[in-house]
């Protein structure tokens, strides 16, 4: 009866925080998708491709989330304990020794599985994402063309009739910051060495501006757009793990290093105020403005925390050991306020 | 009259503790992102607020799912969800639902525009210089095509820097004009001077003449940046109709599909029921992202469609 209570709790606590963690790294993969999507009009032969690449940075973008996940899953635990009155079962059933073996086992299976994640999963992934990404980005680097129309930033505006591959056909084109205007039968977009080139073919130039007012009649005319440059793969903090991190020789690798170790501490106190959430019950007492005084405190911990890294990366007289001491009496003293709230 | 008062405060409770825990984890993944940008931690702060009103706006149906679907595990947890089948049938629900409903249908349709403000008051925090301040009025008359670009618009000032003029016909530039001299009397658009080119010609033309009536109105109703004149009223009036209608049923087959009796069964398979909303969602999310240069309308009308398939199909079982 006991192991079957014990084994309950577990598929509850482990069921609630797998679904939080599924809809809000989803929602968050979603607004990724769409973001891109609005960013570049519409790329609807791509969607899959950008899909499928955002795809590999979620394991990323779990282990900021993971502690919050954690902390609201055990919300509903409790709620759903305690509305169908288990709560009340479960406490009589499992003693306090049985009951600290459950919580430290799952305490345990987090971090582990959280460790996991940080140090080796997201790592991987996240070297095949940047290499993906940065392949969509040059490729859609100009944008996308859509409804006939073709916007570079606001540097130029292409208006065609049709297209094939990377070429425009029966085109009509303004350069914005020389007020060119253009009318061409073709225009490619070919890439140069590190720039992009936009060849319009067969057509009239006019030129419209305070140092030149012209027209040419051109049978080829090259318009290099010189702030669009082809980009490189640069190796940014989510590729490596705490270890790399903490011996590298930048400031900023090395802080977000010693961010990811304290990121360690944060969830086992996380995971110890959880525990205490999921049996925490006062006769027809409503826990909502308990359990949202708990979130918005956690919260603000790791507000201040990313206050701290700021002031580690922009601040000389502000040091590891500052960093650490004001993370950590932030921590005991949450800690013990929650405490004394779930007594 | 106590239920639906009980119902509403019973929702708007599970919108709020969507909403806000929603934020929350936004708001934290934008701030942690922020981090790297070379700004100061108050820039960053504020940045990450709009951030996270932003990712809201890009999907604000998924609060009204999680919502939705908070609103009923609640309900169901205490029996509730029984009795209020018994007292209350699905349309009576319905009208407790409808204000949320048109409220979340109106963020919809102004969700590019919410988006737009956030972006431009992102911008001024990172003085970044992205703000569209150019707009392009395309006009046909006939077989001739005019493009007037308006440049550098300071609303405050009413002051606009550059119009330029190009106009084509058979594919040859017929027409041209710059004018940098500009200025705006009851809301139209004056210049004193400007350069012309005519006939393979260039001539100056120092005259004092009206370029466009009601520009004011005209910058402030069009949101965009590029504007069809005549073409685009039909245009952007179907796409409104058409987003009305598919956001509408959207909202109205999710309600169903939470409110309906078989969520009031024990043994209802969940799975299914997450598997129904899940597409629905990902389906409402896409379909308006994808845009045809041919057969749009077509493509939006089977869109429309297939929604419509889906409420009766789940009407049926009511």
């Amino acid at each position: 009866m006991v192991g079957r209570a014990r084994s309950y709790i577990i598929y509850n606590y482990f069921k609630y925080i797998l679904i939080l963690l599924f809809i809000f790294i989803g929602l968050i993969w979603l607004s990724q998708i769409i973001r891109i999507l609005e960013l570049q009009y519409s790329i609807y032969n791509q969607i899959i491709e950008i899909a499928s690449t955002t795809l590999l940075a979620l394991p990323s973008f779990i282990n900021p989330l993971v502690p919050f996940l954690i902390l609201i899953g055990s919300f509903m635990l409790n709620s759903k304990i305690k509305n169908s009155n288990e709560i009340i079962i479960l406490k009589q059933y499992l003693s306090t020794n049985s009951l600290r073996i459950l919580l430290q086992l799952l305490i345990l299976f987090t971090i582990i599985v959280y460790a996991i994640n940080n140090e080796v999963i997201s790592k991987k992934f996240y070297e095949k994402y940047k290499i993906k990404e940065l392949e969509i980005r040059n490729n859609l680097k100009l944008g996308s063309p859509v409804q006939n129309e073709f916007h570079i930033d606001d540097i130029v505006s292409i208006f065609f009739d049709s297209k094939e591959n990377d070429t425009f056909y029966d085109v009509e084109a303004i350069i914005y910051n020389q007020n060119q205007f253009i009318v061409s039968e073709s225009v490619e977009i070919e890439l140069s060495k590190s720039n992009f080139n936009l060849v319009f073919s067969e057509g009239e130039r006019v030129i419209l501006n305070d140092i030149e007012k012209s027209k040419t009649i051109f049978d080829k005319f090259t318009y290099i757009l010189e702030s669009k440059k082809y980009e490189k793969l640069l190796m940014d903090k989510d590729h490596y793990n705490t270890f790399e991190l903490i011996s590298h020789p930048e400031n900023d690798f090395r802080n977000h290093g010693h961010n990811k170790i304290f990121q360690y501490f944060f969830l086992i106190l996380v995971g110890f105020i959880s525990l205490k959430i999921i049996f925490f019950y006062i006769n027809k007492k409503n826990n909502l403005s308990n359990f949202s005084f708990i979130f918005i405190l956690v919260l603000l911990v790791q507000i201040l925390n990313s206050y701290l890294i700021y002031l580690l990366d922009n601040f000389n007289s502000f040091n590891l050991l500052h960093f650490y001491l004001i993370n950590f009496i932030f921590l005991i003293s949450t800690y013990f306020l929650v405490n004394k709230i779930l007594k | 009259m106590i239920l639906p008062i009980y119902l509403a405060k019973r929702f708007f409770k599970a919108l709020t503790i969507c909403t806000v825990i929603s934020y929350s984890i936004f708001f934290l993944f934008s701030l942690l992102g922020n981090l790297g940008e070379k700004l100061s931690f108050k820039s960053i702060f504020f940045l990450s607020i709009l951030n996270s009103f932003q990712i809201i706006t890009y999907i604000p149906s998924h609060l009204f799912i999680l919502s939705l679907c908070l609103f009923i595990l609640n309900l169901k947890s205490k029996n509730e969800l029984i009795i209020i089948k018994e007292y209350i049938d699905l349309s009576k629900l319905f009208y407790i639902i409808f204000p949320i409903i048109v409220l979340f249908i109106f963020v919809e349709m102004k969700k590019d525009d919410f988006s737009m403000s956030f972006e431009k008051i992102k911008s001024n925090v990172i003085n970044s210089k992205n703000i569209v301040d150019t707009k392009i009025l395309i006009s046909l008359e006939g077989n001739k095509k005019r493009y007037n670009i308006f440049n550098g618009y300071d609303h405050d000032n009413a002051v606009l820097n550059q119009y330029l003029s190009f106009e084509t016909q058979n594919k040859i530039i017929n027409r041209g004009e710059i004018s940098t001299n500009l200025y705006l009397d009851n809301s139209n658009l004056y210049s004193n001077k400007s350069i012309i080119y005519e006939n393979n010609n260039f001539h100056n033309e120092d005259l004092n003449k009206k370029l466009f009536e009601n520009f004011i109105s005209f910058w402030s109703k069009n949101t965009g940046t590029i504007i069809k004149d005549k073409v685009s009223n039909i245009n952007s009036s179907y796409y409104i109709i058409q987003s009305l209608i598919f956001s509408s049923l959207f909202y109205l087959c999710i309600s169903m599909i939470f409110l309906s009796k078989r969520l009031v069964d024990r043994g209802m398979n969940t799975i299914n029921i997450f598997l129904i909303v899940s597409s629905m969602f990902l389906y409402y999310l896409l379909i308006p992202k994808i845009i045809l240069n041919n057969f749009q309308y077509l493509f939006m009308l089977i869109a429309i469609i297939i929604f419509i398939l889906t409420f009766f199909r789940i009407k049926q079982y009511e």
